[in-house]
Order: C-alpha cells, then structure tokens, then sequence
C-alpha cells in the first residue's frame, strides 16, 4: 500500500517517457532537412543530362523544323533514345505569347519521382525565326 | 534502500541511456546531411571536370591531327565548334589503344595537370547490333546468306532502319532492311563462288537522323578455313583522313575502300613501302560513322582476307580501370551525348574521387 502511495517514483517515470517524447520529436523534425536535401548531387546530373540532350537535339536547327512540322512523336522518339533508359520526360513547347503548342503530350514514363528537375531551354527556328521557350521536366523511374 | 531511490536511480539511468541514445541518433540523422553538402559541391565540381574534358579542344588545339605536336592541356572538343560536345574525330581516334599513334593515359593524366584526379572515358554507339547466320544457300554460281540482325539498348529492342554491305576482295554488294519493334530484323544476299576466302559483313543501323550504330561481321565464304582472325594481315590505323596499314605478312592490300550509311567508295594509295601502306580518306558529308575495309590476296593460299576499322575508332574505353567494388563506389560517372562527325555518340566520363 506504502509502495502504489509514493507518487514522487511515478512523477520521474512520467518524466522519463516525456523526455521520450521529446527525443523523437526532435528526431522526426530532423529527418525532412535530411530529405530535402539528399538529392542535389541527382538534380545537377539530371539538369546536365537534359540540357545536353536539348542542346544535340538542337544541332542544325531539327528541334526547330520539329516543332514547325508539329512532330511531336518524333521528338518523343528522339528523347527516348537520347536519354538514359530509367528516366523518364515530360516536354513542353511555348510561342511566344507563354501559349502552350503540343497540343498532345511528350512525355516517356510517369514523372512520379521526388526528384524532378526542369529545364527551360530557348530556340528560334532558323527556317521562319519563330521564337519557342521549351520546357523539359526529367526524373529518375521508380 | 529506500524505493524512492530506487525510483530515482532507474528514472535517472533511464534518462542517461535516452540522452545518449538521442545523442547518438541525431548525429546519425545529421551526419549524411553534413557530409552531403561537402559531396554536394564535390558532384558540381565533377560535373565540372567532365564537361571540360568534351568541351575544350586542348593545347595544342590539333594535337589530334598532327601526332608531331606535344599535348600540352588534355581536351577532346574541335577547335573553334559553333555548339558544345562536338569532339575532334583526331583526337577520338587517338584515345584507341589499337590505333599506332595511340595517346597513352599516362600522356593524358598528366596534361589534365590534375595529379588526384585519375579519369575514364567510354564513347559508344547509342544502341548494339548484333549478327546472327540465320541460313546459307548454294546454288552452282553463288552463294546466298541470310542474317538475322538484333539491334538493342540495355536489352530493350532497338526498331531501326538497316543497310549492309558485303565485301569481300573488290566485290561490294549491298542490301537494306529495317528491324521491326521486337528489334529483330533480316537481310539477305549473294557472293559469287569464283571467290573464297574471309568476307565482311557490314551493318549500319539508323533509328533516328545522327543516331546509328553499326557491326563488321568476319565470316568464311566458299572456303572449309574458318575466317582469318582480325590483324592476322594488317593492322589498320585512320587518322587525319589517311589510313595507315601496317602489314604483318608479305600479302599488301589490294583493295582500300570506305563504306557509310549512304556511301561507297575506294581508296586511292598514295605512299608506302614493303611494310606500310597509306590511303587517303575523302571527307564524306554522311552523318554516319566511316567502316574503312582493307582486301587481298594470301599468295600462298590464294584465298582472300579483310581487314577493318571505323573512323572514328569507336567504340573504345580509355583511362583507368575502375573495375574493384571499392573503387566502382569512390567514383563518379556522368553521361553526355557527343557528336563526331555528325554522328551522335554516348560518352561515358569516369572521375576517381579523391
């Protein structure tokens, strides 16, 4: 009877399992810092990739003549050899009035990853000087 | 003993052993966040390196070309290219171990002037192809192969458009094909039976304008010898537009010719002696890489043989090994699509990290 009457044992056992509490309270804060961060090293080596493989696209004016032509499926098949199998692309063509033109989507795989990268990449059709703003998003497939 | 103090002696060891644990898992947490942003800079830094590598032309800027000028600062781009990643077929060619004016590693480590900084670099065909005989015809004038053709990437089927070439001493026949969406394609052709010896099949493969690939096939046409083993004749050696053929036996080339997507033509000699023979190459506006054959006659044997080599010398793997478990972990690898030639080609540059 003596032993469950002493209340000053159960006030630091409550203590204990408070300072439990805040333990992984400051655990769990810290794990979305890490998170976020964990990717840059994959966000520089996908932007690389992509304005490499927009830059070869590119080469004597085909990315332009495409898009003119509205060939969406042939750049599709493009970026689909060009870039390394296990990423996956979504591209975007802007005039100039910020109006998007592909009118159907180019894009291999889903882009469902954490780390999506963007790039905005400008060319001017050497055949009619139009002015297009392309945006290619890449990630890595789960 | 009081059951207070025992109270607090387990409520205080039970707070010691939180504490340290705690201590223990938010420096565990922590540690990979600290030492990312230090790796962080060191991918930017690599990242870096290897573009340098493929877009800057170097010191001296020809020292693809002209094997006579030292190499000063290591680059492989062309001198004074409009857009980035456009490599000098010279200096390509030059990173292949069997090509004579071959670049040692260690020539080109140590004009990076980087003593921690050891480098790899794969360049390769977008996509592989291989040749399979698939049947083998005979009638009383000439002989009628059929080959299976498999173009691939990381095993994924390839469709592309195919032309072939067979060649074998100056007879030159050639055939087209496309491989259908499982990859898989196949050709058919003739050689005559006045000849025998070591034939060449030569595969080019085309998925997209600039992207192709391409395989030389070695076979035995109307002979029982299997086919003569690559360099048992002659060793082939482009560069800056002349080909260099080192002969390993008395029998000379007879016949030099080049063969791309589009194009067929001979070589003309221009120089030699009784052990090396020179060709000029034609600069041909094909976005497609060059398939330089040589063909002759074995005297004793009166059988023909066939030599070979690309221009540019691809595909090659130049710089260290990173082949061990350790190492494959400490290095870094990016991926760039380069042109030579107006071909486009995958290159692969393996940083050691230091």
């Amino acid at each position: 009877m003596k032993i469950l009457m002493n209340k000053k044992g159960q006030v630091r056992t409550l203590e204990a399992l408070l300072a439990v509490a805040v333990v992984f309270a400051a655990l769990l804060l810290t794990r979305p810092i890490y998170v976020s961060y964990d990717n840059l090293g994959d966000y520089d080596v996908l932007y690389t990739m992509g304005l490499n493989v927009l830059v070869q696209l590119d080469r004597d004016g085909d990315l332009g003549r495409l898009i003119s032509e509205r060939n969406w499926a042939e750049i599709a098949d493009r970026l689909s050899i060009m870039l390394p199998l296990g990423v996956s692309f979504n591209l975007t063509v802007y005039d100039e009035e910020s109006n998007i033109l592909n009118d159907r989507p180019v894009s291999g795989g889903a882009i469902n990853s954490k780390c999506v990268v963007s790039i905005q990449y400008i060319l001017v059709d050497r055949s009619n000087l139009r002015f297009y703003v392309i945006r290619l998003q890449l990630a890595w497939m789960k | 003993m009081p059951v207070t103090s025992l109270d607090t002696l387990l409520a205080s060891s039970i707070m010691i052993c939180l504490v340290l644990a705690s201590m223990a898992s938010v420096f565990a947490a922590i540690q990979p966040f600290l030492k990312h942003q230090v790796s962080h800079h060191e991918v930017e830094a690599n990242l870096s390196l290897a573009e340098y590598l493929l877009i800057e032309a170097g010191m001296s800027a020809s020292w693809g070309s002209n094997i006579n000028e030292s190499l000063v600062i290591f680059g492989l781009a062309n001198q004074n290219s409009p857009v980035p990643f456009e490599l000098n077929i010279d200096k390509v060619t030059r990173l292949n171990e069997k090509n004579i004016y071959n670049l040692s590693f260690l020539e080109a480590f140590n004009s990076l002037n980087m003593k921690d900084k050891p480098f790899r670099i794969i360049i390769k065909p977008l996509f592989n192809i291989a040749v399979n005989l698939a049947s083998r015809e005979e009638n009383d004038s000439a002989i009628t192969y059929r080959f299976n053709i498999l173009a691939e990437r990381s095993n994924f089927p390839v469709k592309a458009a195919l032309k072939c070439y067979a060649v074998i001493k100056d007879y030159v026949v050639s055939c087209s094909s496309q491989t259908s969406s499982l990859g898989e394609g196949l050709i058919e052709f003739s050689l005559p039976k006045s000849l025998s010896g070591t034939a060449l099949l030569i595969v080019f493969a085309e998925t997209e304008p600039k992207m192709l690939s391409y395989t030389v096939h070695r076979f035995s046409h109307n002979s029982i010898n299997p086919p003569s083993s690559e360099g048992r004749y002659a060793l082939l050696s482009p560069l800056n537009y002349t080909l260099r053929a080192d002969l390993n036996s008395s029998n000379r080339i007879l016949h030099a010719m080049i063969f791309t997507y589009n194009y067929v033509f001979n070589l003309t000699e221009t120089e030699g002696d009784s052990a090396i023979q020179y060709f000029i190459i034609p600069k041909i506006l094909d976005e497609s890489i060059m398939i330089l054959v040589g063909t002759g006659l074995n005297a004793s044997s009166s059988e023909c043989f066939a030599e070979w080599v690309s221009y540019p010398q691809i595909p090659l793997d130049f710089g260290l090994g990173f082949t061990s478990k350790y190492q494959l972990a400490d290095s870094f690898s990016f991926r760039f699509l380069v042109t030579i030639n107006s071909a486009i080609y995958e290159c692969e540059v393996i940083l050691w990290r230091s």
